[in-house]
Protein backbone atom coordinates (compact mmCIF):
# COMPACT_ATOMS: atom_id res chain seq x y z
CA UNK A 1 0.00 0.00 0.00
CA UNK A 2 2.52 2.05 0.68
CA UNK A 3 4.89 1.76 -2.60
CA UNK A 4 1.63 2.44 -4.09
CA UNK A 5 1.39 5.89 -2.78
CA UNK A 6 4.65 6.37 -3.46
CA UNK A 7 4.35 5.78 -7.07
CA UNK A 8 0.68 7.70 -7.33
CA UNK A 9 2.65 10.59 -5.90
CA UNK A 10 5.71 10.57 -8.16
CA UNK A 11 3.39 10.15 -11.07
CA UNK A 12 1.36 12.80 -10.07
CA UNK A 13 4.57 15.12 -9.44
CA UNK A 14 5.40 13.95 -13.40
CA UNK A 15 2.03 14.84 -14.58
CA UNK A 16 2.76 18.18 -12.74
CA UNK A 17 6.15 18.40 -15.03
CA UNK A 18 5.02 17.58 -17.90
CA UNK A 19 1.45 19.61 -17.20
CA UNK A 20 3.23 22.63 -16.59
CA UNK A 21 5.17 22.49 -20.55
CA UNK A 22 2.00 22.05 -21.80
CA UNK A 23 0.62 25.44 -20.50
CA UNK A 24 3.63 27.15 -21.54
CA UNK A 25 3.21 26.23 -24.53
CA UNK A 26 -0.58 26.65 -24.78
CA UNK A 27 -0.52 30.36 -22.99
CA UNK A 28 3.03 31.90 -25.03
CA UNK A 29 0.69 33.26 -27.56
CA UNK A 30 -1.30 35.10 -25.14
CA UNK A 31 1.78 36.44 -23.66
CA UNK A 32 3.49 37.04 -27.76
CA UNK A 33 -0.25 38.78 -28.18
CA UNK A 34 0.88 41.19 -25.64
CA UNK A 35 4.13 41.88 -26.52
CA UNK A 36 3.04 42.78 -29.97
CA UNK A 37 0.64 44.98 -28.66
CA UNK A 38 3.40 47.12 -27.70
CA UNK A 39 5.68 47.05 -31.16
CA UNK A 40 5.13 49.46 -34.01
CA UNK A 41 2.89 48.03 -36.61
CA UNK A 42 6.15 48.10 -39.20
CA UNK A 43 8.30 46.13 -36.73
CA UNK A 44 5.46 43.18 -37.08
CA UNK A 45 5.50 43.42 -40.83
CA UNK A 46 9.75 43.67 -41.15
CA UNK A 47 10.42 40.93 -39.11
CA UNK A 48 7.32 39.10 -38.25
CA UNK A 49 6.69 37.55 -34.87
CA UNK A 50 9.73 37.43 -33.06
CA UNK A 51 11.32 36.15 -29.88
CA UNK A 52 13.42 38.75 -29.55
CA UNK A 53 12.46 41.43 -27.58
CA UNK A 54 13.58 45.02 -28.35
CA UNK A 55 12.50 46.92 -25.32
CA UNK A 56 13.74 50.30 -27.03
CA UNK A 57 11.08 50.46 -29.38
CA UNK A 58 7.92 49.63 -28.02
CA UNK A 59 5.27 51.92 -27.70
CA UNK A 60 1.95 53.11 -25.86
CA UNK A 61 0.96 54.08 -29.48
CA UNK A 62 -1.56 51.35 -29.86
CA UNK A 63 -3.43 51.87 -27.31
CA UNK A 64 -4.03 55.31 -27.71
CA UNK A 65 -4.86 54.90 -30.76
CA UNK A 66 -7.67 52.63 -29.45
CA UNK A 67 -8.55 54.76 -26.68
CA UNK A 68 -8.19 58.47 -27.39
CA UNK B 1 -74.94 42.86 -24.79
CA UNK B 2 -74.94 40.61 -21.82
CA UNK B 3 -75.45 37.55 -24.26
CA UNK B 4 -72.32 38.65 -26.13
CA UNK B 5 -70.60 39.08 -23.35
CA UNK B 6 -71.32 35.51 -21.71
CA UNK B 7 -70.91 34.06 -25.32
CA UNK B 8 -67.09 35.62 -25.69
CA UNK B 9 -66.48 34.43 -22.09
CA UNK B 10 -67.78 30.91 -23.20
CA UNK B 11 -65.65 30.57 -26.17
CA UNK B 12 -62.51 31.93 -24.65
CA UNK B 13 -62.91 28.98 -21.52
CA UNK B 14 -63.26 26.60 -24.48
CA UNK B 15 -60.20 27.67 -26.14
CA UNK B 16 -58.60 27.83 -22.70
CA UNK B 17 -59.77 23.78 -22.32
CA UNK B 18 -58.37 23.11 -25.56
CA UNK B 19 -55.00 24.11 -25.28
CA UNK B 20 -54.67 22.61 -22.31
CA UNK B 21 -56.06 19.60 -22.89
CA UNK B 22 -53.70 16.47 -22.92
CA UNK B 23 -53.35 15.94 -26.45
CA UNK B 24 -52.95 19.70 -27.35
CA UNK B 25 -50.02 20.37 -24.22
CA UNK B 26 -47.46 18.48 -25.91
CA UNK B 27 -47.34 19.69 -29.62
CA UNK B 28 -47.48 23.42 -27.96
CA UNK B 29 -44.26 22.76 -25.89
CA UNK B 30 -42.85 21.74 -29.22
CA UNK B 31 -43.91 23.94 -31.30
CA UNK B 32 -40.88 26.64 -30.94
CA UNK B 33 -38.07 23.46 -31.69
CA UNK B 34 -40.20 23.10 -35.14
CA UNK B 35 -40.68 26.20 -35.74
CA UNK B 36 -37.14 27.26 -35.33
CA UNK B 37 -36.10 23.70 -37.26
CA UNK B 38 -38.40 24.82 -40.35
CA UNK B 39 -36.93 28.25 -40.85
CA UNK B 40 -33.37 27.99 -39.61
CA UNK B 41 -32.60 24.31 -41.00
CA UNK B 42 -35.05 22.55 -43.35
CA UNK B 43 -36.27 26.00 -45.64
CA UNK B 44 -32.24 26.93 -45.86
CA UNK B 45 -31.32 23.51 -46.85
CA UNK B 46 -34.35 23.43 -49.51
CA UNK B 47 -33.86 26.61 -50.66
CA UNK B 48 -29.88 25.65 -51.51
CA UNK B 49 -31.01 22.36 -52.97
CA UNK B 50 -33.35 24.43 -55.56
CA UNK B 51 -30.37 27.20 -55.66
CA UNK B 52 -27.60 24.51 -56.86
CA UNK B 53 -30.20 23.59 -59.80
CA UNK B 54 -29.93 27.46 -60.87
CA UNK B 55 -27.82 30.18 -62.73
CA UNK B 56 -27.99 32.99 -60.50
CA UNK B 57 -26.76 36.33 -61.58
CA UNK B 58 -28.22 38.72 -59.22
CA UNK B 59 -31.19 39.21 -57.42
CA UNK B 60 -33.37 38.55 -60.20
CA UNK B 61 -31.95 36.84 -62.58
CA UNK B 62 -32.65 33.32 -62.41
CA UNK B 63 -32.80 30.31 -64.13
CA UNK B 64 -33.03 26.67 -64.02
CA UNK B 65 -30.10 24.82 -65.97
CA UNK B 66 -30.15 21.18 -64.18
CA UNK B 67 -27.47 19.12 -63.41
CA UNK B 68 -25.02 21.42 -65.18
CA UNK B 69 -23.78 22.80 -61.20
CA UNK B 70 -23.06 19.43 -60.59
CA UNK B 71 -21.02 18.70 -63.38
CA UNK B 72 -18.90 22.04 -63.03
CA UNK B 73 -18.21 20.13 -60.09
CA UNK B 74 -16.13 17.90 -62.04
CA UNK B 75 -12.67 20.19 -62.12
CA UNK B 76 -9.52 20.79 -59.98
CA UNK B 77 -10.27 23.21 -57.74
CA UNK B 78 -13.01 20.98 -56.39
CA UNK B 79 -10.86 17.85 -56.00
CA UNK B 80 -8.23 20.05 -54.51
CA UNK B 81 -10.83 21.66 -52.12
CA UNK B 82 -11.91 18.22 -50.85
CA UNK B 83 -8.47 17.02 -50.67
CA UNK B 84 -7.70 19.67 -48.69
CA UNK B 85 -10.55 19.13 -46.25
CA UNK B 86 -10.34 15.43 -46.04
CA UNK B 87 -6.56 15.89 -44.66
CA UNK B 88 -6.96 18.10 -42.41
CA UNK B 89 -10.28 16.72 -41.06
CA UNK B 90 -8.46 13.37 -40.61
CA UNK B 91 -5.17 14.98 -38.97
CA UNK B 92 -7.51 17.18 -36.47
CA UNK B 93 -9.29 14.12 -35.37
CA UNK B 94 -6.30 11.92 -35.32
CA UNK B 95 -4.80 14.63 -32.74
CA UNK B 96 -7.72 15.74 -30.99
CA UNK B 97 -9.42 12.85 -29.54
CA UNK B 98 -6.19 10.94 -28.36
CA UNK B 99 -4.50 14.11 -27.05
CA UNK B 100 -7.27 15.63 -25.04
CA UNK B 101 -7.89 12.26 -23.79
CA UNK B 102 -5.08 10.99 -22.19
CA UNK B 103 -4.66 15.00 -20.97
CA UNK B 104 -8.26 14.72 -19.03
CA UNK B 105 -7.30 11.42 -17.40
CA UNK B 106 -4.25 12.67 -16.04
CA UNK B 107 -5.98 15.75 -15.11
CA UNK B 108 -8.60 13.85 -13.36
CA UNK B 109 -6.41 12.76 -10.74
CA UNK B 110 -6.77 14.44 -7.51
CA UNK B 111 -3.30 13.81 -6.28
CA UNK B 112 -2.46 16.16 -9.37
CA UNK B 113 -1.67 20.22 -7.83
CA UNK B 114 -3.07 23.02 -9.30
CA UNK B 115 -5.14 21.03 -11.27
CA UNK B 116 -7.88 24.05 -11.92
CA UNK B 117 -4.94 26.23 -13.54
CA UNK B 118 -3.93 23.82 -16.10
CA UNK B 119 -7.79 23.31 -16.94
CA UNK B 120 -8.75 26.57 -17.02
CA UNK B 121 -4.93 27.26 -18.74
CA UNK B 122 -5.49 24.65 -21.44
CA UNK B 123 -9.30 26.07 -22.10
CA UNK B 124 -8.18 29.57 -22.28
CA UNK B 125 -7.40 29.68 -26.50
CA UNK B 126 -10.88 28.35 -27.14
CA UNK B 127 -11.99 32.23 -26.14
CA UNK B 128 -10.28 33.74 -28.41
CA UNK B 129 -11.65 34.57 -31.77
CA UNK B 130 -10.52 32.69 -34.93
CA UNK B 131 -9.43 35.64 -36.41
CA UNK B 132 -7.35 36.94 -33.54
CA UNK B 133 -5.15 33.25 -32.56
CA UNK B 134 -5.13 33.12 -36.79
CA UNK B 135 -3.32 36.55 -37.25
CA UNK B 136 -0.86 35.87 -34.44
CA UNK B 137 0.09 32.02 -35.79
CA UNK B 138 0.00 34.16 -39.28
CA UNK B 139 2.67 36.49 -38.32
CA UNK B 140 4.26 33.24 -36.05
CA UNK B 141 4.72 31.66 -39.31
CA UNK B 142 6.24 34.61 -41.38
CA UNK B 143 8.94 34.02 -44.03
CA UNK B 144 10.86 36.25 -41.91
CA UNK B 145 14.34 34.66 -40.44
CA UNK B 146 13.12 36.06 -37.38
CA UNK B 147 9.87 34.79 -37.32
CA UNK B 148 8.63 32.96 -34.17
CA UNK B 149 8.74 29.46 -35.48
CA UNK B 150 11.85 30.19 -37.99
CA UNK B 151 13.25 31.05 -35.20
CA UNK B 152 12.58 28.04 -33.38
CA UNK B 153 13.92 25.90 -35.56
CA UNK B 154 16.91 27.55 -36.21
CA UNK B 155 17.80 26.27 -32.52
CA UNK B 156 17.82 23.05 -34.46
CA UNK B 157 20.36 24.50 -36.93
CA UNK B 158 17.17 24.41 -39.68
CA UNK B 159 17.49 27.41 -42.02
CA UNK B 160 13.71 29.14 -42.59
CA UNK B 161 10.95 27.88 -44.07
CA UNK B 162 8.31 29.43 -45.73
CA UNK B 163 5.37 27.91 -43.72
CA UNK B 164 2.18 29.32 -45.48
CA UNK B 165 3.58 28.94 -49.62
CA UNK B 166 3.97 24.81 -48.96
CA UNK B 167 1.58 22.14 -49.27
CA UNK B 168 2.91 20.66 -46.26
CA UNK B 169 3.56 22.92 -43.92
CA UNK B 170 0.53 24.93 -45.14
CA UNK B 171 -1.62 22.15 -43.63
CA UNK B 172 0.59 21.75 -40.42
CA UNK B 173 -0.02 25.41 -39.79
CA UNK B 174 -3.68 24.97 -39.70
CA UNK B 175 -3.48 21.75 -37.72
CA UNK B 176 -1.23 23.67 -35.05
CA UNK B 177 -4.07 26.37 -34.64
CA UNK B 178 -6.65 24.36 -34.67
CA UNK B 179 -5.32 21.60 -31.55
CA UNK B 180 -4.24 24.63 -30.03
CA UNK B 181 -8.26 26.08 -29.80
CA UNK B 182 -9.68 23.01 -29.62
CA UNK B 183 -7.79 20.87 -27.00
CA UNK B 184 -9.10 22.42 -23.85
CA UNK B 185 -12.76 22.19 -25.54
CA UNK B 186 -12.55 18.69 -25.62
CA UNK B 187 -11.20 18.03 -22.28
CA UNK B 188 -13.69 19.64 -21.04
CA UNK B 189 -15.62 16.90 -22.54
CA UNK B 190 -13.59 13.87 -21.61
CA UNK B 191 -13.33 15.63 -17.83
CA UNK B 192 -17.13 15.56 -17.83
CA UNK B 193 -17.62 11.72 -19.14
CA UNK B 194 -14.67 10.87 -16.23
CA UNK B 195 -16.41 12.33 -13.74
CA UNK B 196 -19.46 9.93 -14.76
CA UNK B 197 -17.61 6.91 -14.46
CA UNK B 198 -17.73 4.58 -11.25
CA UNK B 199 -14.63 4.37 -8.97
CA UNK B 200 -15.91 1.14 -7.67
CA UNK B 201 -14.90 -0.33 -11.12
CA UNK B 202 -11.00 1.43 -10.56
CA UNK B 203 -11.55 -0.36 -7.15
CA UNK B 204 -12.09 -3.59 -8.06
CA UNK B 205 -9.34 -3.37 -10.91
CA UNK B 206 -7.54 -2.04 -8.16
CA UNK B 207 -8.00 -5.17 -6.40
CA UNK B 208 -7.37 -7.73 -9.15
CA UNK B 209 -3.76 -6.20 -9.54
CA UNK B 210 -4.54 -4.02 -12.70
CA UNK B 211 -2.15 -1.15 -13.38
CA UNK B 212 -2.94 2.20 -14.24
CA UNK B 213 -2.41 1.66 -18.20
CA UNK B 214 -4.81 -1.61 -17.68
CA UNK B 215 -7.42 0.69 -15.81
CA UNK B 216 -7.14 3.13 -18.88
CA UNK B 217 -7.56 0.81 -21.79
CA UNK B 218 -9.90 -1.34 -19.82
CA UNK B 219 -12.24 0.83 -18.14
CA UNK B 220 -11.16 4.19 -19.30
CA UNK B 221 -12.18 4.19 -22.67
CA UNK B 222 -14.78 1.95 -23.10
CA UNK B 223 -17.00 4.11 -20.03
CA UNK B 224 -16.39 7.56 -22.29
CA UNK B 225 -17.39 5.81 -25.71
CA UNK B 226 -20.47 7.83 -25.98
CA UNK B 227 -18.61 11.37 -25.11
CA UNK B 228 -15.67 9.98 -27.97
CA UNK B 229 -18.40 9.43 -30.59
CA UNK B 230 -20.06 12.94 -30.08
CA UNK B 231 -16.29 14.74 -29.97
CA UNK B 232 -15.52 12.84 -33.25
CA UNK B 233 -19.62 13.48 -34.49
CA UNK B 234 -18.75 17.38 -34.22
CA UNK B 235 -15.04 17.50 -35.14
CA UNK B 236 -15.94 15.62 -38.19
CA UNK B 237 -18.71 18.14 -38.77
CA UNK B 238 -16.01 21.40 -37.75
CA UNK B 239 -13.10 19.89 -39.88
CA UNK B 240 -15.24 19.71 -43.18
CA UNK B 241 -17.00 23.46 -42.58
CA UNK B 242 -13.41 24.88 -41.67
CA UNK B 243 -12.77 28.10 -43.15
CA UNK B 244 -11.80 30.75 -40.64
CA UNK B 245 -8.63 29.60 -39.69
CA UNK B 246 -7.60 29.15 -43.51
CA UNK B 247 -9.16 32.82 -44.36
CA UNK B 248 -7.07 34.43 -41.64
CA UNK B 249 -4.06 32.97 -43.19
CA UNK B 250 -4.27 33.72 -46.74
CA UNK B 251 -7.50 35.68 -47.07
CA UNK B 252 -9.54 34.06 -49.58
CA UNK B 253 -6.85 32.79 -52.23
CA UNK B 254 -4.23 30.78 -50.95
CA UNK B 255 -0.72 29.98 -53.29
CA UNK B 256 -1.15 26.87 -55.28
CA UNK B 257 -4.96 26.25 -53.21
CA UNK B 258 -3.00 24.73 -50.15
CA UNK B 259 -5.81 26.88 -47.73
CA UNK B 260 -8.73 26.10 -50.09
CA UNK B 261 -10.96 23.97 -48.15
CA UNK B 262 -14.45 23.47 -49.07
CA UNK B 263 -16.46 26.28 -47.32
CA UNK B 264 -13.85 28.60 -48.84
CA UNK B 265 -14.29 27.50 -52.04
CA UNK B 266 -18.01 28.20 -51.71
CA UNK B 267 -16.95 31.55 -50.04
CA UNK B 268 -14.70 32.12 -53.09
CA UNK B 269 -17.43 30.95 -55.58
CA UNK B 270 -20.21 32.48 -53.95
CA UNK B 271 -19.01 36.10 -52.97
CA UNK B 272 -16.14 36.48 -55.27
CA UNK B 273 -17.24 34.75 -58.69
CA UNK B 274 -20.90 35.75 -57.97
CA UNK B 275 -22.08 32.57 -58.50
CA UNK B 276 -24.55 31.12 -56.20
CA UNK B 277 -25.97 28.43 -57.45
CA UNK B 278 -22.29 26.46 -58.38
CA UNK B 279 -21.93 27.65 -54.53
CA UNK B 280 -25.02 26.23 -53.40
CA UNK B 281 -24.01 23.47 -55.28
CA UNK B 282 -20.86 22.55 -53.27
CA UNK B 283 -23.05 23.13 -49.84
CA UNK B 284 -25.04 20.34 -50.86
CA UNK B 285 -22.64 18.15 -51.78
CA UNK B 286 -20.76 18.86 -48.33
CA UNK B 287 -23.81 18.10 -46.52
CA UNK B 288 -23.94 14.87 -48.14
CA UNK B 289 -20.05 13.81 -46.98
CA UNK B 290 -20.63 15.18 -43.55
CA UNK B 291 -23.89 12.95 -43.24
CA UNK B 292 -21.91 9.83 -45.04
CA UNK B 293 -18.49 9.90 -42.61
CA UNK B 294 -20.72 10.78 -39.67
CA UNK B 295 -22.86 7.73 -40.32
CA UNK B 296 -20.05 5.33 -41.34
CA UNK B 297 -18.52 6.16 -38.43
CA UNK B 298 -21.45 6.32 -35.96
CA UNK B 299 -21.93 2.73 -37.74
CA UNK B 300 -18.14 1.77 -36.85
CA UNK B 301 -18.56 2.34 -33.76
CA UNK B 302 -22.07 0.44 -33.23
CA UNK B 303 -23.96 3.47 -32.64
CA UNK B 304 -27.02 2.20 -34.48
CA UNK B 305 -26.77 -1.63 -33.14
CA UNK B 306 -29.18 -2.59 -30.33
CA UNK B 307 -28.12 -3.60 -26.96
Amino acid sequence: MRTKTKHSKSGSYSSFIIFTFICIIFLAPFFFMLVTSFKPGQEMLSKGLTLKMNFDAMTLNNYKIIFF
Amino acid sequence: MGFNRVNTKVKIKKIYSVINSVKVVPYIFVLPFVITFLVFFLYPIISSLIMSFQNIEGFRDVTFIGWKNYRNLLNPHYYNALRVSFLYTFLTIAILIPFPLVLAALLNNKLLRGRNIFRSSLFMPALTSVIVAGMFFRFAFGTQSTALFNQMIGFFGLGPITWLQGRGTGMLALVILCVWRWTGVNIVYFLAGLQGIPQELYESADIDGANSLQKFFNITIPSLKPVIIFVITISVFGGFSMFAESFAYWTSRSPGDIGLTLVAYIYQTGFNNNNFGFASAIGITLLIIIMMVNVLQLNLFGFFKKD
